[in-house]
Formats: C-alpha cells, sequence, structure tokens
C-alpha cells in the first residue's frame, strides 16, 4: 500500500469535493491560510524518528546508529543493547524504540507520530475508539502491548484512509456527516474497512452488531450504515 | 387551537425562495476528511519530543479537608519533575473566580478542601509519564479530616441537614441565584384556579444526575515558546489546548487571566474539543497546564484525567411535586409546581443559570400555555455531587408535556389533542408539525387508551407526544467578517472549537448563497487567534449565526459590484455575481473575475429581532414514541420515534436531520439506563466507567424518522430557527412507557425495577 505523499488536497480533488482541506498542519496550529497549497498528510507518513540512548539520552535519527554510539560509548552497561520492535505500520516496516510496557496506543502517538487515529476514550478496552486492524481484524490499541504486534500487520484509520480502495468510504463518510464531535470516528471508520471485506455488501444488522463496540456520545450509528452501505455498493462496482 | 404568530423576518432576503445551495444536499462538512482520518487533533492527541505528563491528586472522600501534605516521597519518584500544593505562592495566587467555571462561590485553582469524589484538591504533580505521576501521587502522604457529605439535593433540602458550605449561606444549603430563598413568582391566582377546575391532580417528575459523558477525557496541552510575531517585550508565547464552547475561548480567557496577562500573549492549539454538549465545566488543567509548564521552562506538559475522573460534569438533579387543575375538556387551568434543584458543589453552571439561560424544568415552560393560573417556586441546593452543568435539552417542557399526559390519560383523550387545545400559540408552527408527525407516525392507529393493547409476544404497546420550542438563540450579537481575498475568493474566520455541528458549512452556504459566489470560493475556516467573540459554535446558535453571515455577505457583495461595475463602465444595478464572476445583466456572456477588483471586507455584527425563545412559541416541534413493554422482565423498547420539527427554513439538511437523530439517541439513552450512581454511605460514585455507565450503542439506537417542517418563522437565515436541544429529553419515553402500562413511573431514568414496581403498584 503506497501511501508515501498523499496530498489531501490531491485527495479532494480526486475525490471531488469542494473546498481546501482544514489546515492542521504539525499540533493542529495553523489557519487554511498558513497550509501550503499541497499540504502533505504529516500523519500518514512516517518520516520522523529519534532513537534515544537510554543511557545518556543522546539522539540518533537511525537505529542502527543509535545501537554504534550504545556500543562505542556505553560498552560496560547493564542494561544492554536497545531494543527496538519492528511494526508493520500501514505498509510501512518500521523499527520502533518501545518501551515493553507501552501499549500500541501510546506508541503510535508518542513513537510513531500517528496520534489522532487510535484515540483514547476510556482506555480500558470499553468504548472503540482507539481500534485498529491488526492482520485484518479490529484490534483495541489501549490494551495490546505494541510489542504484541511484532511480525502483524498495523493498520489505522490514516492508512486505510489513504488506501485509494478506501476512497469511496472516506467520501461516503464525509457525504453523509458521519463524523459529529469527530472524536470516535476514527475508530468507527477503520471497524467499517473490516466490515466491508468480510461482508462485500453488509446488511443494516450486521453493521450495528459490528460497530457495537463502538461508542460514540453523539449518536451517529445511523449515518455510519448509511455510509458503510453506500461504499460498500460503491466499491462492489470496482469504485 | 391557540394563536396565530405572525412572520418576523427581519433581515434582507428572508423571503428568498429561489435556493441554489441553502437546502441541498451533498456538501461534506469542510473538516470531515480529517475527523474521519484522524488527521484532526483533538487535545489528548497532541504530543511533541519531551513532552511531560501533569496529574492532581483526585479525593477519595465525598466531602473532606486536607489536615496536613508531606511531598516529600513524592519528589523522590523517579521521574518526577515537580510537584507542588495548594500552598504554592503562585498557584494561591491565581484567580479565584474562573470564566469558564461559572462558580457561585469563589474557590482556589487548587485548594485545600475537596468537595466531591474525585474532587481535584491539593497536590499536582508532573512527570516523565502518567504511570510516574500516578506512583508520585501515591507517595504522597495525606491526612484527610472527612467531612459531611450530601449527594441527594432532596436531602440536603432538609432542616437539620449539615450545611456544606456555611461561607455561602450559613444557614441552609440552599444557595445558587436562590441564595437563602425560593424564587417564587405567580401568574393569576392559582389557589382560586385550583378550586374553580373541575379536576386536581398531582404530579411528580424527578430527574437524577445524567452525565453528558465528554468523550475525550480532559487533557490540557500547553507549552510557552518565542512569539513568532516578534517579542519586543522579551516575554514568551504560550500555546494552550481551547477546548470550551461556552463562554468561546474560555480556557484561554481562564489561563491568561490567571497569570494577569492579555490574550496577545496566548495562542490556542486545535480546534477540536468532541463531545460537550452543554458541558461547562472546566477543569483546573485549563489553568494549570501553562503554569506548570512555564515552571519548567516552557516544556510542553500534558495535564491528563483519566476516564473514572472526568465523570465530573453531570446535569444536575432535579424534582419537582406540582398540582394541576384541569377542566372536562382538557383545558389545563391551574398549575402550583414546586422545585428542589441540585447545583454542584463546585463549577455548576446550575449555579448561575437561574432565571435567563439555561433554566432547569420548572414551571417556566407553563407560560407557553394558555394556562391563566400559574405558581412555582424553585430552589438550588447544594450538594457533594460532581460539578453540575446545563442540561442539552429543552427540559423546560418536561413538567408541561407531563402535565398533558395526565390529563389526557384522565380524559381519555390523545395527548395530541391536549397539546392542541393548550399551547397557547399553535399556528403556523405547530399545527404543521403535529399534522405531518401523526401522519410519519401514523399515530391516528396506534394510540389507545393507557393499558389497552397488548403485542403478539406478549409486551405491552405504548405511544405518546410531546411538543417543544425549536430554539432560536436570538439574544446573543453575531460576529462575522468577511473579506475578498487576492485569489478571488471569500474568506470568513472563526476562532471557537468545533463540537460538531456543521455550523461553519451552514455558513458557508449561505454566504454562497447571497454572494452568488461558487461553493468552493467561500471558505469558512478556522483560524485560533481571532479572538471574535462570536459567531456561532453550539447547535441552535450555529443556526441563528446564519442570519449575522447573510447580512455580512449581502454588504460585501454590493461592495464588489460597485467595484467591478466602474471596471465594466456600468451602473452597480447593471451587474451581478454569478458563480463567483462579476456578470453584466444586460449580456451574461460578459464577465469578469472578482480576483483584482480590490481589496474589499466587511464585518458585521448583529442580531435577528427575534427575541431568545422562552415565551414565544414561534417554531415547534413534536417529537411521538412507541414502545414496547415486557411485563415479565420491565425491558422497554423504543421501536419508533417520529420528530416532527419545525426548522423554520433547512440550511443544511445533512446536519439538520442528523442533529434530531443523535439528539433522541441521546434522550433513548437518558430514558433506559444512563444514571450517575453515588454510594449514600461514602459519597463515592459507583459507576464512573464505560461498562457501568451505559451510553447508547449502535444496537441501542431505535428507529427514528426525522420530519421537517418550515413555516420560514424562525430567527436565522431565511426564517431558519435552532434544532438539536429540543430533543434530548427523556420524559417522552415515560409517558409512553404510562400508555403502555397504565401506570406513572416518576423517576428518570425508566430502568426495568421501576417499572415493575409500577406494574406492581397498579396491580396492588
Amino acid at each position: 500500500m503506497a501511501i508515501d505523499n498523499v496530498s489531501r488536497r490531491d485527495f479532494f480533488k480526486v475525490g471531488s469535493i469542494a473546498g481546501l482541506a482544514a489546515g492542521v498542519a504539525g499540533l493542529g496550529i495553523g489557519s487554511v491560510l498558513g497550509v501550503p497549497e499541497e499540504a502533505v498528510a504529516e500523519t500518514v507518513t512516517v518520516t520522523d524518528f529519534v532513537y534515544t540512548c537510554p543511557v545518556c539520552g543522546a539522539k540518533a535519527v537511525d537505529y542502527d546508529a543509535l545501537v554504534k554510539h550504545f556500543e562505542a560509548e556505553h560498552p560496560d552497561a547493564n542494561c544492554g543493547v536497545p531494543q527496538c520492535a519492528t511494526l508493520n505500520i500501514n505498509g510501512n516496516e518500521l523499527k520502533v524504540q518501545v518501551e515493553p510496557q507501552w501499549t500500541l496506543r501510546e506508541t503510535l502517538l508518542k513513537a510513531v507520530g500517528l496520534s489522532g487515529g487510535a484515540k483514547e476514550m476510556c482506555d480500558r478496552g470499553g468504548c472503540g475508539s482507539c481500534t485498529v486492524l491488526i492482520d485484518g481484524v479490529p484490534a483495541l490499541a489501549c490494551t495490546t502491548l505494541a510489542v504484541q504486534c511484532e511480525g502483524k500487520a498495523i493498520e489505522t484509520s490514516e492508512g486505510i484512509a489513504a488506501d485509494e480502495r478506501f476512497r469511496p468510504l472516506v467520501e461516503s463518510y464525509a457525504k453523509h456527516d458521519t463524523a459529529q464531535c469527530g472524536y470516535c470516528t476514527p475508530g468507527q471508520f477503520t471497524v467499517a474497512k473490516y466490515i466491508i471485506e468480510k461482508y462485500g455488501e453488509p446488511t443494516e444488522e450486521q453493521i450495528r452488531e459490528e460497530l457495537a463496540g463502538n461508542i460514540c456520545r453523539c449518536g451517529t450509528y445511523s449515518r455510519h450504515v448509511k455510509a458503510i452501505q453506500e461504499a460498500a455498493a460503491a466499491m462492489k462496482g470496482g469504485n | 387551537m391557540g394563536a396565530k404568530c405572525e412572520s418576523i423576518l427581519s433581515g434582507v432576503n428572508d423571503d428568498r425562495t429561489d435556493f441554489k445551495y441553502v437546502g441541498t444536499w451533498d456538501h461534506p462538512g469542510r473538516q470531515s476528511w480529517d475527523m474521519i482520518s484522524g488527521a484532526a487533533k483533538y487535545p489528548t492527541d497532541l504530543w511533541m519530543p519531551g513532552t511531560l505528563t501533569a496529574m492532581a491528586l483526585h479525593s477519595p472522600y465525598g466531602h473532606a479537608k486536607i489536615k496536613s501534605l508531606d511531598i516529600s516521597e513524592a519528589e523522590k519518584v523517579e521521574g518526577v519533575h515537580l510537584v507542588l500544593t495548594y500552598e504554592d505562592e503562585e498557584i494561591a495566587s491565581m484567580p479565584k473566580y474562573r470564566p469558564s467555571y461559572y462558580e457561585f462561590g469563589a474557590s482556589p485553582l487548587l485548594g485545600d478542601e475537596a468537595e466531591f469524589e474525585g474532587d481535584e484538591v491539593g497536590v499536582v504533580v508532573v512527570a516523565d509519564n502518567e504511570e510516574a505521576c500516578k506512583r508520585a501521587l501515591d507517595a504522597v502522604a495525606v491526612e484527610w479530616e472527612a467531612l459531611p457529605f450530601i449527594t441527594d439535593c432532596r436531602e440536603a433540602a432538609k432542616p437539620g441537614a449539615p450545611i456544606l458550605r456555611p461561607e455561602m449561606n450559613p444557614d441552609s444549603n440552599m444557595t445558587g441565584n436562590t441564595f437563602g430563598a425560593p424564587v417564587e413568582w405567580e401568574i393569576g391566582n392559582v389557589e382560586q384556579g385550583l378550586k374553580e377546575s373541575d379536576h386536581v391532580e398531582v404530579i411528580e417528575y424527578g430527574r437524577p444526575m445524567w452525565s453528558q459523558f465528554r468523550s475525550m477525557p480532559p487533557a490540557y496541552f500547553s507549552y510557552w515558546d518565542d512569539d513568532p510575531w516578534g517579542n519586543p517585550d522579551g516575554e514568551k508565547m504560550c500555546y494552550v489546548t481551547n477546548h470550551a464552547h461556552f463562554p468561546s475561548n474560555g480556557p484561554l480567557v481562564s489561563a491568561y487571566m490567571g497569570f494577569g496577562s492579555y490574550a496577545d500573549k496566548f495562542r490556542a492549539l486545535t480546534p477540536y474539543m468532541a463531545s460537550r454538549y452543554c458541558d461547562f465545566v472546566e477543569k483546573r488543567g485549563a489553568q494549570l497546564a501553562p503554569l506548570l509548564s512555564k515552571r519548567l521552562g516552557g516544556v510542553p506538559v500534558r495535564f491528563v484525567n483519566t476516564r473514572r475522573q472526568s465523570f465530573d460534569a453531570a446535569v444536575p438533579q432535579t424534582y419537582i411535586t406540582a398540582r394541576i387543575g384541569y377542566n372536562n375538556d382538557g383545558t389545563l387551568h391551574a398549575v402550583q409546581s414546586k422545585n428542589v434543584h441540585q447545583s454542584g458543589a463546585r463549577g455548576g453552571y446550575g449555579d448561575k443559570t437561574h432565571g435567563h439561560l439555561v433554566l432547569p424544568p420548572n414551571a417556566q415552560a407553563f407560560k407557553s400555555t394558555s394556562c391563566p393560573n400559574i405558581y412555582s417556586e424553585m430552589a438550588y441546593y447544594v450538594t457533594n455531587g460532581a460539578c453540575t452543568t446545563a442540561d442539552p435539552g429543552k427540559d423546560m417542557w418536561e413538567p408541561v408535556n407531563l402535565a398533558f399526559a395526565h390529563i389526557a390519560d384522565a380524559l381519555g383523550m390523545p395527548i395530541t389533542d391536549v397539546i392542541m387545545k393548550n399551547v397557547s400559540v399553535t399556528d403556523p408552527s405547530l399545527s404543521a408539525c403535529m399534522e405531518a408527525g401523526k401522519k410519519a407516525f401514523d399515530w391516528d392507529a396506534k394510540w389507545h387508551k393507557a393499558g389497552e393493547k397488548t403485542l403478539e409476544d406478549g409486551r405491552l404497546h405504548g405511544v405518546a407526544a410531546r411538543a417543544c420550542w425549536s430554539m432560536t438563540w436570538g439574544m446573543i450579537s453575531y460576529n462575522i467578517n468577511l473579506r475578498m481575498g487576492v485569489d478571488g475568493k471569500i474568506y470568513m474566520p472563526y476562532s471557537e472549537a468545533l463540537i460538531g455541528t456543521y455550523w461553519p458549512d451552514a455558513v458557508q452556504l449561505v454566504i454562497a448563497e447571497e454572494m452568488g459566489m461558487k461553493l468552493e470560493d467561500v471558505i469558512v475556516y478556522y483560524a485560533p487567534n481571532y479572538n471574535n467573540w462570536q459567531n456561532g459554535d453550539a447547535a441552535d446558535r450555529g443556526s441563528t449565526c446564519t442570519w449575522a453571515a447573510k447580512e455580512a455577505a449581502v454588504q460585501l457583495k454590493a461592495q464588489i459590484l460597485a467595484t467591478g461595475a466602474a471596471l465594466f463602465g456600468v451602473t452597480p444595478d447593471e451587474v451581478d455575481l454569478v458563480d463567483s464572476m462579476i456578470t453584466l445583466k444586460a449580456d451574461p456572456s460578459q464577465q469578469m473575475p472578482i480576483t483584482g477588483t480590490g481589496q474589499l471586507a466587511v464585518g458585521f455584527c448583529g442580531k435577528p429581532e427575534i427575541p431568545f425563545q422562552n415565551d414565544v412559541v414561534r417554531t415547534m416541534n413534536v417529537d411521538f414514541c412507541e414502545v414496547a413493554v415486557d411485563p415479565e422482565t420491565g425491558l422497554v423498547e423504543v421501536t419508533d420515534y417520529v420528530s416532527a420539527h419545525d426548522f423554520g427554513k433547512v440550511i443544511r439538511p445533512a446536519s439538520a436531520l442528523g442533529q434530531i437523530e443523535m439528539a433522541l439517541t441521546q434522550a433513548e439513552g437518558r430514558a433506559l439506563r444512563e444514571e450517575l450512581i453515588w454510594d449514600e454511605n461514602t459519597g463515592v460514585l459507583l459507576n464512573g466507567n464505560m461498562y457501568d455507565y451505559k451510553v447508547p450503542t449502535a444496537l441501542d439506537q431505535p428507529k427514528i424518522e426525522p420530519v421537517p417542517v418550515e413555516t420560514r418563522m424562525g430567527g436565522g437565515a431565511y426564517g431558519s430557527t435552532g434544532v438539536a436541544h429540543a430533543h434530548t429529553n427523556a420524559g417522552l419515553v415515560g409517558l409512553a412507557i404510562q400508555n403502555a402500562i397504565g401506570a406513572w413511573v416518576n423517576l428518570q431514568p425508566f430502568t426495568p425495577d421501576k417499572v415493575l414496581a409500577a406494574l406492581a403498584s397498579k396491580q396492588a
């Protein structure tokens, strides 16, 4: 899945949705005036990794450099060579320096920079807001350790939204106002991909059953049913 | 039948009938892609390298005072950077009144007295991460003095109850604006009216504490950095999250007020705040995050609350007992209402709203009926429940519809008839809603007298209807700035955090409509530091904001046409704007783009003439509900909701109808499941988690059919009006249950135990 350099502006053009993408550069500061015409969806493309020496705190921009530094500067350190988990996130193989107790949600936020997809609502596996797909199946990032995910394919809402094949799903989600406050929407959208892949053309009952673990305080559920069914029909027709 | 109200359309082009964009579908929201994909960053999503985490100590007691604190062990915990107590000089110097708290009584930013279980008190910690914060807070040695607590306002009202806030009222727990005495008012002569009535009945209404349940646990992110616009005075710029919807920019204002600084030194982060429907309770993190960051040299600080700790924003308890007098023809003749209302221990919107903005369900809405004799007594009582905030619904109509239901039941007539007999103004809005709603719901076929219909599966069938205002927020002046960019587009900035009601998108449709611009050439955009209180923000306010946007659009269009006409060498009357092009009316093939015609802009601040509709029945709605009640288990299923809502004029159908679906889903949750439960022995909240506090899921959502009605009688653009506030109340489901089982369930939520108890009492 090619997700590099996806331009949100291009996305909107191809998707025939009028208007500029709202500017949410960096930390979300900025107006449309402050965003470049061809704003890269930086939340989709992971480019900025920093690896930290556990002994002296020195920073390195790639893992091999960290190991080289560690072995040269701290040959007697008793904590061992820093370890990384190799995570496959949205099709990219990433070496991520994680603490063993870090959850996948925490890792996506703090280490990977994909901070907006797997959202924290309950942090106890009770709401579905942090849903990602692991090997194609919905999983809760708040109760999954990052180190458990090695060798597995992790998909987040950012990756799904950038996937050409699921453009009809994004379009139908936008068309039907599935996002009210928007907080739980990435989690629901992630499950929506799973539903379409599982059922092809799902019934309302199947959709509601599968979405039952995703809490939406705004009560947008009926909108998701419409959007998923419309997208599923469009995708079955070859997009 | 009641009276007819006349149209009061007060703005330019309000009577427009030809629409190109307004009322049309398929206009995805400007923020939709970001919200769906996860590109939208909410305060909990913010993270920068080097970010530290902050947490506060939370009270384990329902009401307690800190006798002593020892933080020495906490400071030794690995990863801890800072531990501050309420005795810290800077914390103690912070203002005791904060604009976003709406506190009645002053309270310190961080004090030594916890007013409720879970209250932030005594100590704040900054550490590498949440785990280190928790370890440090666990290491704080606290000596508590447990104080008497009360979590039920009826208990707080009793003579001899412990006085909880003697500094506010040393004599009783009556606080808030009622302050020592209940608020009373009377229209006509109620005692005489009751004597004159053919029937007199007592009605009871009770609502527990109900959590709006903010989907995002409160999180505040702040750091200090150089001022990108220059730094002549050497002061750093503070960046801070700013998620509150009323008053606009509340946390930002709190932050700079706290430092004795000004708006130009504070910059807002993120336009998103997640669901906070009339939840005005701001956490202390709004001020503490920038303070803690500053103390640590400006490093990013993320002040967090766990899900458990974020169950402290709740709609207060209200209990009403009323005597109603009515006549054999179904007309209400007298209402004598007494209301006991809870105010929060601290930070309660309920403290402040008596008499104006957000009225609890007292007798106020009876003024919208033809009843000639009304008496109301209302009193607020402080408790040790969590902070209280406003009801996102229109709860003033709950007791009115309950009274109508009692009349209908006693006289054996449909409640729909009672509504039409009693609401003072029925035309054109109420009549239109009633007719459209009854038809969509198939009311005439479904209605029956109470307890008279059993379904094939053995469940009891019930239906009910209720009326309510559709609100126009005419008490706010809306501040619109429009300018023509050098790129030929029309820009409108707004600065308020979004709650998800798509009001900027509705405003975009109106501006494009009025100006003759292509929709994509109108950009309504978030400009976080355009501190222009105020635009739209919440649902009903957003719809009224369209009126001011329309006025501004017409003015800017006039400027553009005047400039363009000069370039064409004609008068302004001879040109028009068509699809973003200045077009010669006499020869539409002659067009010129607006790009380069000038640098034009307008500012418009104003409001429609229509008042805030407390006493005006200008635009109405009628909801219909059908339930099936299992007499064996007491389980209630809502099988059909129809909502006939007078939108005045639908501006953006997707969000307009969506508001109804979503509000009724919330109403279903309130009606059947949602209630904050406090342990009466300890004052501890028992169900502050996602498993025990039951928000509706996709499987719980009932069938909902919105029926749009358009009378053009509202105060927004083209006579439009608000939507969501009207529908989130739970009472209608209770009326349908009564129609099913033939007995009243007086307390919300209508859980199986209460339904079974009502059935048992009927059989007894």
